[in-house]
């Protein structure tokens, strides 16, 4: 079923053969795709097929063991990154690479600034040559001296993009790159990508496991599993669920999930007119007990700051919050934890995890008060606790003394399920808990989510993903601007009331 | 628009005014303490009190910058120290007596084994891949040793002129110490300020990974960030040898620490990539400074480091003050608005 790629045949780029070892970990064998000028080239897999390790080769960062790269018809062999721009490669990483103590604009041009005879950099120039770009780009919002740091996760995301396309590359590689996006900011890069491929005929690669986001883009795709070339095709020819198929390599069911809607007037968490500083004005909901909730709304809208402030991040400065018809105090995270509320932190591998220490550790690190007396730890708690979370959560793991780091990002994420239940919370907060995780898992995350609410969890759900909100929620608060724009229940709840609300149209339903 | 910018500056340099804030401060009250101070000897016993922990805290914010930090820079004062006083007499009498001849090419000599010496805890951070706080540690032990070989005992013979030389004015009102203060920021500005070596350092310290990915040449970055902080640390030795007149193998000093601590005072992290040599200067100052202001007012040379202390950590609160203040005020204006409506 595979097709054969040639080298010739009018693609711009193209890699055949390639192969790659880590530690005895066999990270791609004999991998192929190839992608033409004004094409957007989409690879799909499942998290740990390969298509990371790909591009960091074609972008120089990994050297591959066997294999040959073709630029315009021509092998060629990179040295290491700073080659590869040279050559005219250029790519945005799953991980963020900013330097938060430059400015935006001296990130912009890091390792390319201007100088002049004497090497001395032109930072005016820097400065107004940035503001430019990012207004011919249509970024005008970001100014470039901000510092980096004082960015949101979406504003530096989109700095990371636009430092790739000013090195105006002809292979533009974006692995990853919405995941940190709100909707209209997904909307302007896909317009760039268009623009770059259809326009001044650049080679776009692009990595996203939203499929939505694929339909809007892509032109032909190549399909990854286990390291391993599965198929490349024009897009449209295959169908969603053929597609899925190839990727997961054996029949998924689809995905049929009742939402949870939870029991009439009876509820976990109630929140009466919160507000904190500018960024949540009079925010007031009910989560009802055995629901998920979800939380919409563009990046950037106080969303996190909500999910964060219910776990002690800081006092409210005015608000109510009652925990089952009781108003309680959540000043700190302690006192989050006392009254059953629990986090599920979007930045899993910082503030989700150890990365460095076992999973076993990292499972009971928040109950280690359950399972000690006169503090010394009870060993045989923690193991049946651990075993237990492994069991009930189909964690894939050989051996839980293995550090987290080991695990791919759907097991990570599945860690830090377990140990937020651990310690015994009934309402879970979850930012955005399937970010950068592979559909496989997802699936299998959106069940556990559903069975835990079946137990009596009870789960307010934010996520940048449409699609996760019209299967899992019955009820979605969406916000904007730091207030609650609408609560949509029930049919209202599809993905044009949930736009339009989250960019400010109409009333309050 | 340009107000705008000014917020920026103030915003990406709020350690360093601060810590210009507390300079200030610290002045004031010397210059109410010391008579002489609004003389020509006012400026030249204040440079003379902290040139060598200003040249020392410079070399170090160049190797904190990259996320490292050099705990080896107190025995390599010393060691160049012992080098330099050892070594005078013989290479003055080499240019049959010449003082100066003489004396320059001992500073020569001692700065690139400065050099060096840094180069070497350089090598060893980037191709051995260890931590920077384990290899100069380890090579701090070294340093100390080889003082021990060059001068087995204090002393050593440093004439006069050289001493006061270091010590003293040009032009009736310059102090030396300022101008050899100006020639140490030179050789640190040259290769970095507004260059892009000074922007991979930066990159190297906040995120090696994504300045790798920008095609900085980290290896080459960092082996001249300890090379210069070596140069720096000799020529802080220099120094010593001309305000001691001798090399002393066995002395105590708090270079070390007094210069990480100048560093992180002047706003620089110890996770790197955030810092600024104007600001080390200020933080420099500030703690060789307090030393003099003990002294005037008669308190033991015993308390000096517990006042050092203090200060630091008082410096490094008024960012969490600030953060306090900031959240009362929003809280406040949160209940008012609540109450007009």
């Amino acid at each position: 079923m595979a097709e054969a790629v040639t080298t010739g045949n009018g693609a711009y780029l193209s890699v055949t053969g390639i192969s790659k070892h880590f530690a005895g970990v066999q990270a791609l064998d004999q991998a192929q795709f190839s992608c033409g000028k004004g094409e957007i080239h989409v690879l799909i897999g499942e998290n740990g097929a390969g298509k990371s390790t790909l591009v960091k080769i074609i972008c120089g960062v990994v050297r591959k063991d066997s294999g040959a790269i073709f630029l315009d018809g021509r092998p060629i062999e990179l040295q290491d990154a700073f080659d590869a721009q040279k050559k005219g490669i250029a790519a945005v990483f799953q991980e963020l690479s900013l330097i938060q103590d430059l400015s935006v604009a001296e990130n912009i041009f890091l390792g390319n600034e201007p100088t002049n005879r004497f090497g001395r950099i032109h930072f005016g120039h820097i400065y107004r040559e940035a503001a430019d770009f990012l207004n011919r780009l249509g970024l005008p919002n970001l100014h470039p001296r901000h510092l980096v740091r004082d960015l949101t996760l979406c504003d530096k995301q989109l700095v990371e993009i636009a430092k790739a396309a000013y090195k105006n590359p002809d292979v533009l590689i974006l692995d990853e790159a919405t995941s940190a996006l709100g909707e209209r900011e997904v909307e302007w890069l896909f317009g760039l990508m268009k623009r770059l491929a259809r326009e001044q005929g650049k080679a776009v690669i692009f990595i996203s496991h939203r499929m939505d986001e694929l339909h809007q883009v892509a032109d032909r795709a190549t399909i990854f599993r286990d390291a391993r070339y599965i198929m490349t095709f024009p897009w449209g020819e295959l169908k969603d669920d053929e597609i899925v198929e190839h990727i997961s390599g054996k029949k998924n069911a689809r995905l049929e999930i009742s939402k949870s809607s939870g029991a009439e007037n009876d509820y976990a968490l109630e929140v009466e007119g919160a507000s904190k500083g500018g960024v949540l004005k009079n925010v007031s909901f009910r989560l009802r007990r055995g629901e998920i909730l979800g939380v919409a709304g563009l990046s950037g809208h106080g969303q996190a700051e909500l999910l964060h402030s219910l776990f002690g991040d800081g006092t409210l400065d005015a608000g109510i919050v009652k925990r089952d018809g009781r108003p309680v105090k959540l000043n700190n995270e302690r006192q989050a934890l006392k009254n059953g509320i629990v986090l599920l932190p979007e930045d899993r591998k910082n503030d989700g995890l150890i990365l460095s220490h076992s999973v076993a550790m990292n499972i009971t690190l928040m109950a280690l008060n359950k399972i000690q007396r006169l503090g010394v730890l009870l060993r045989g708690q923690e193991r049946k606790g651990v075993e237990d979370s492994v069991e009930q959560l189909q964690i894939k793991v050989s051996d839980t003394r293995l550090p987290a780091r080991s695990l791919s990002g759907g097991n990570q994420q599945k860690v830090v399920i377990a140990k937020a239940l651990l310690v015994g919370a009934k309402v879970i907060l979850m930012s955005d808990p399937t970010r950068g995780i592979d559909i496989g898992t997802k699936t299998e995350i959106y069940r556990l989510m559903s069975e835990l609410t079946r137990k009596g969890y009870s789960i307010l759900f934010y996520t940048t993903e449409m699609t996760e909100l019209l299967t899992l929620c019955n009820r979605v608060l969406v916000m904007y601007e730091g207030r609650i724009a609408a609560e949509l229940s029930g049919d209202d709840v599809t993905e044009k009331n949930i736009i339009s609300k989250s960019i400010g149209i109409g009333g309050v339903a | 628009m340009k107000s705008d910018e000014i917020r920026i500056f103030a915003r990406r340099n709020r350690d360093v005014i601060i810590a210009y804030c507390v300079l200030l401060v610290v002045l004031v009250l010397f210059a109410q303490a010391q008579a002489d101070f609004f003389t020509r000897y006012g400026p030249q016993s204040i440079f003379n009190q902290i040139i060598t922990l200003c040249i020392a805290a410079l070399g170090q914010t160049l190797i904190i910058l990259t996320a490292g930090i050099d705990l080896s820079v107190g025995t390599l004062i010393i060691f160049t120290n012992c080098v330099a006083a050892t070594i005078m007499r013989p290479i003055i009498d080499l240019f049959g007596g010449s003082l100066l001849l003489g004396g320059a090419v001992t500073c020569v000599i001692v700065v690139l084994l400065g050099a060096l010496c840094g180069l070497f805890n350089g090598c060893v951070v980037v191709y051995g891949r260890l931590q920077p706080i384990i290899v100069t540690l380890a090579t701090g032990s070294i340093f100390s040793g080889l003082a021990r070989y060059v001068r087995p005992s204090p002393g050593g013979d440093v004439p006069s002129q050289f001493a006061r030389f270091f010590t003293g004015r040009v032009l009736e009102y310059i102090p030396m110490s300022a101008i050899v203060l100006l020639l140490a920021l030179l050789l640190i500005w040259m290769p970095y300020r507004g260059r892009r070596y000074g922007q991979a350092l930066y990159a190297i310290g906040g995120n090696e990974n994504a300045a790798f990915l920008s095609g900085i040449k980290i290896n080459a970055v960092k082996l001249l960030a300890y090379s210069i902080a070596g140069m720096c640390a000799a020529i802080c030795g220099i120094l010593l040898t001309a305000q001691t007149r001798s090399g002393d193998p066995t002395a105590a000093n708090n270079f070390t620490n007094n210069s990480i601590a100048a560093a992180v005072l002047g706003g620089a992290s110890l996770a790197g990539g955030k810092g600024s040599y104007i600001g080390t200067i200020a933080g420099a100052m500030i703690l060789s400074l307090i030393v003099g202001l003990l002294i005037f007012w008669g308190i033991s040379s015993y308390y000096q480091n517990l006042v050092q202390g203090i200060i630091l950590i008082l410096a490094l609160s008024v960012n969490f003050f600030s953060t306090i203040i900031r959240e009362r005020r929003n809280k406040l204006s949160a209940l008012k608005g609540g109450a007009t409506k």
